[in-house]
Formats: structure tokens, sequence, C-alpha cells
């Protein structure tokens, strides 16, 4: 198990370099490449310790995690939702 | 001398009193309605030339300050001399030719720079996309969903500033024509074309009123909603809604044509009934002056002539430069929205290439949204344009 997380503790290292570099171009604006990657993590993090509890016959609070995981990531994206919003908003209310 | 003769010589002197008085009256009315200390016919040197009206040179005003520079030198100045070789600088294959190439050169940059981020956040929404996958469950579903939201948020923000650009056109456009209104109306008024100028100034005043609250106001709201629908499609929504955003966008732009195409033929109609209306009136007086008043009459009725001749090459100057201040005015806008739509396409295809559907739907969505925004402005621009055509081939009343 340790070996496999230091393995992809490595390859995720490679692709988070490359996903910075990306997002050096300044392509995305700083907040959202933030969200981006934290919920990238988080989702890994609760496949994870969803994945280690199931391992373990805790299918119960495997499923919790699981819950808890996308609640976090929801919250996560809720700045998302509101540009998006704010942005039709002005433009719908632009010529008043 | 008889008491009969001494009778005509007094009828005739009255008479004569009667007619100067009136054509006195006739001329000065517009130009008091101007300005009482402008004069439209200025005596220099005891010798009389005819000037453009006030109101042309404080067009400037109404122009926005970046168009100032690519104008010709003495554009604006009230002697006709100048003006004209200004306006036939200005109108001149070169001088077109430099405004297209000039309106293409500062855009074209900021169209492949558009394109270039497009396509760094295509590829950066495939990359996280995938990634997201790998997670699977209905985790990987929404980490995807908050890549699609933050993909799609950046996009908007990347494409929205054209409504913006848009907006600003409709509100130039309504002042240019509202800094056209007064120079039409003194030229028509000059050339005894009263009926014209109230027509005329009728229709441009319905033409400034659906600028401003129709377009300037609308054009956004409706980009807003056909933006919001094709975002909820883009971000997963079960049921297409590409089909009510293109009805809407459709019965706008039909909206906006029906209105420029009623606006259009009733000036095209009353123009031409109010030029026979003036041109009548006109001769009456003509024949009137000429007959009544035996030497000074025929005097009038000539030189009048010669008026019209000169009201026809200031309506000439001030039509054409109307015209190209517009072209000016347009080509910028029409130009940027022509080559952003061409880039977000270009986005679209190297989208599809790239797995993202619905960034590539998206992206369409907007590509369509400008080409019913240009077509929005060229509508727009195609009354204002008829309105200066008209006042440059309606002949003048006088002549």
């Amino acid at each position: 198990m340790g070996a496999i997380l230091s393995l992809a503790a490595g390859v995720l290292s490679d692709v988070m370099t490359l996903i910075n570099s990306c997002f050096g171009t300044g392509v995305l604006p700083e907040d959202m490449r933030s969200i981006l990657l934290r919920s990238l993590g988080l989702a890994f993090a609760t496949e994870l310790c969803a994945g280690v509890c199931r391992d373990s016959g805790e299918a119960a609070l495997a499923a919790w995690v699981e819950t808890a995981g996308r609640l976090e990531i929801l919250v996560l994206a809720m700045p998302l939702i509101r540009t998006i919003a704010d942005t039709v908003a002005n433009l719908l209310g632009a010529g008043t | 001398m008889s008491t009969k003769k001494i009778r005509t010589v007094t009828k005739r002197f009255l008479l004569f009193l009667l007619t100067t008085w009136w054509l006195l009256a006739w001329f000065a009315a517009p130009i008091r309605a101007e300005d009482a200390t402008e004069q439209v016919f200025e005596t220099d040197d005891s010798e009389e030339v005819l000037t453009l009206p006030p109101a042309y040179a404080a067009l400037p005003d109404a122009l926005p300050e970046e168009l100032l520079p690519l104008l010709p030198d003495g554009l604006f100045s009230t002697n006709p001399d100048e003006a004209m070789e200004a306006v036939r600088e200005g109108v001149s294959l070169s001088g077109i030719l430099s405004a297209i190439l000039g309106a293409l050169g500062l855009r074209l940059p900021e169209a492949v720079r558009l394109l270039s981020t497009l396509i760094g956040l295509l590829l950066i929404s495939s990359l996280l996309g995938h990634l997201s996958s790998t997670v699977g469950g209905r985790t990987g579903e929404l980490t995807g969903f908050v890549v699609r939201l933050a993909v799609t948020a950046s996009l908007v923000s990347l494409t929205l500033g054209i409504a913006e650009v848009v907006t600003t056109f409709f509100t130039q456009l309504g002042r240019l024509c509202a800094g056209m209104l007064p120079v039409m109306g003194t030229l028509y008024v000059l050339g005894g074309n009263l009926t014209q100028a109230t027509v005329g100034e009728g229709l441009m005043l319905v033409f400034l009123n659906v600028m401003e609250y129709l377009c300037a106001d609308v054009t956004p709201a409706v980009c807003g909603v056909c933006l919001a629908l094709s975002i909820l499609d883009a971000l997963g929504l079960r049921h297409r809604m590409d089909a009510l955003g293109s009805w809407i966008r459709k019965t706008y732009t039909g909206f906006l044509g029906c209105i420029t195409f009623l606006l259009s033929a009733v000036l095209g109609c009353q123009s031409v009934l109010s030029a026979r209306a003036d041109s009548l009136r006109m001769k009456g007086v003509k024949y009137a002056v000429g007959n009544l008043l035996p030497v000074a009459g025929g005097a009038v009725s000539g030189s009048l002539g010669t008026v019209a001749a000169g009201i026809d090459l200031l309506r000439g100057v001030c039509g054409i430069c109307g015209i190209l201040l517009l072209g000016l005015l347009l080509l910028p806008t029409l130009i940027q929205l022509l080559l952003f739509r061409q880039a977000i396409r270009l986005a679209a295809v190297a989208a599809s290439s790239l797995q993202c559907q619905s960034d590539a739907r998206l992206l369409n969505d907007v590509a369509e949204l400008y080409g019913y925004m240009a077509a929005a402005v060229s509508l727009c621009s195609v009354f204002f344009i008829l309105a200066l055509c008209v006042l440059v081939a309606c002949g003048s009343a006088l002549g």
C-alpha cells in the first residue's frame, strides 16, 4: 500500500508540475487554479480513503467519506458558480 | 407724373420691399434657430461666401476621441472648399484602404491572442478532464463538473468583452446621429425643403430612440439570455436549450431588421413626396418673384439657382462626411466581431479534436452570438446611411 502510494505520489507530482506550468501561462486566473487543484486532490484523497475503508470492511464509513468528500468539492466550486452567475447578471444589467 | 403712374410705382416698391423682407426672413430663420451669432452666409470683404452650418463644425464633440486622429485635416472646417478636399481625401481609395488595414492591424493581434488563450484553456480542460475521469465513481463525475465549471467561467469571461464593444458602438452611433441632426435640418431648410426637414428630423428622432432604448439596452440582455442557455447546455443540462437560444437570437435580429426596413421605407417614400411638394412651392415663389418684380425679380430668381447649387454642394460634403464618420465608427467594431468570431470558431474545432464536446458546443454558441451582434450593428447603420444618402441625393427645392 505504502509502495503504491509513494509511486502514485511521484506520478501525481509530475502531473502537478505540468499543470502548474500550464497555469503559469496566465490562461486561468489564480483563484480558479487553486480551486481546480484542491478539488482534484480532494477527489483522489476521498477515493483513496473510501477504498481503504471498503477494504477494511467498513462500507458504511466508506459511503460517509465519499459523501463528505463530494460535499467539500461542491463547497469549493461555489465561487465558480457565483462567477458565472455574476457574469451573466452583469451582462443582463449592462444596458440598464 | 400722373396719379396712376405714382400708384403703380408705389405698389411695385411695396411689393419689392415685401418680397425682399420675405426672402431675408426665409434665409435668416434656420440661422437664428442654430445660433444667433453664427452666420451661414458670411460677409467677408463685401463678398458673400456660403459656409457650412456651425453645427457641422461642432461634430467632433459627438465623436470618440480615438477616432479624431484618423480623420483628414480640415474635415470640420466651415469653409466648404477645405471640407470638400478633406472629405475627398477621406473617401479616396488610399484613405479607405488605410482605414481598413489600420482597423485590421489593430484587431488581428487581439484575435490571435484570444485564439491562443482559448486553445491553452482547452488543453488544460482536456488534461484535467482526463485526470478527473481517472478518479472514477461519483466523485470523479463531480470533479469533472468542477473542471467544466472553471473552464466555462474562463471562456465566458474571455469572450464577453465584446458585448461592451457593441454597446459602446450603439452609444457612439446615437451621438453621431444626434450631432448630424441639426446639420441635416439646417441644410434642408436652407435649400427650401421645409417639409423634408420636418419629416427627416422626425424619423431620425425615432431612430435615435430605437438606438437608445432598443439596441443599446436590449442587445446585452439578449446576449446574456442566450449565453445563460448555452452555459446550461455546456454544464450538462439534460434538455438541450440551443433551439430556444437560436430562436431568441433570430427573433431579435429579425425584429431589428423589420424596424430598419420600416424606417427606411417611410424615409424613402416621405422624402420623395415632401421633396416634390417643397419643389412645387418654391417654383411658385420663384415664378411670383420673377414676374412681379420687373428687373430685380429676374435677378433674384437667377441667383436662387446659384444658391441652390451651393447648398447642394454643402449637402454633398456633409452627407459624405457623415457616411465617412459612420464607416470609421463601424469598421473597427465589425472587423473585431468578425475576427473574434473566426477565432472562436477555430477554437471550437480544436475543442472537438481534444474531445471537449461541451466546450465545443459553448464556443459554437458564442461564435453564433457574435454573428448576430455583427448583424445587429450592420442593420442599425443602414438606416443612418440611407438618411445621409437621401440628404445628398435629394436636390434643393430652390434650384
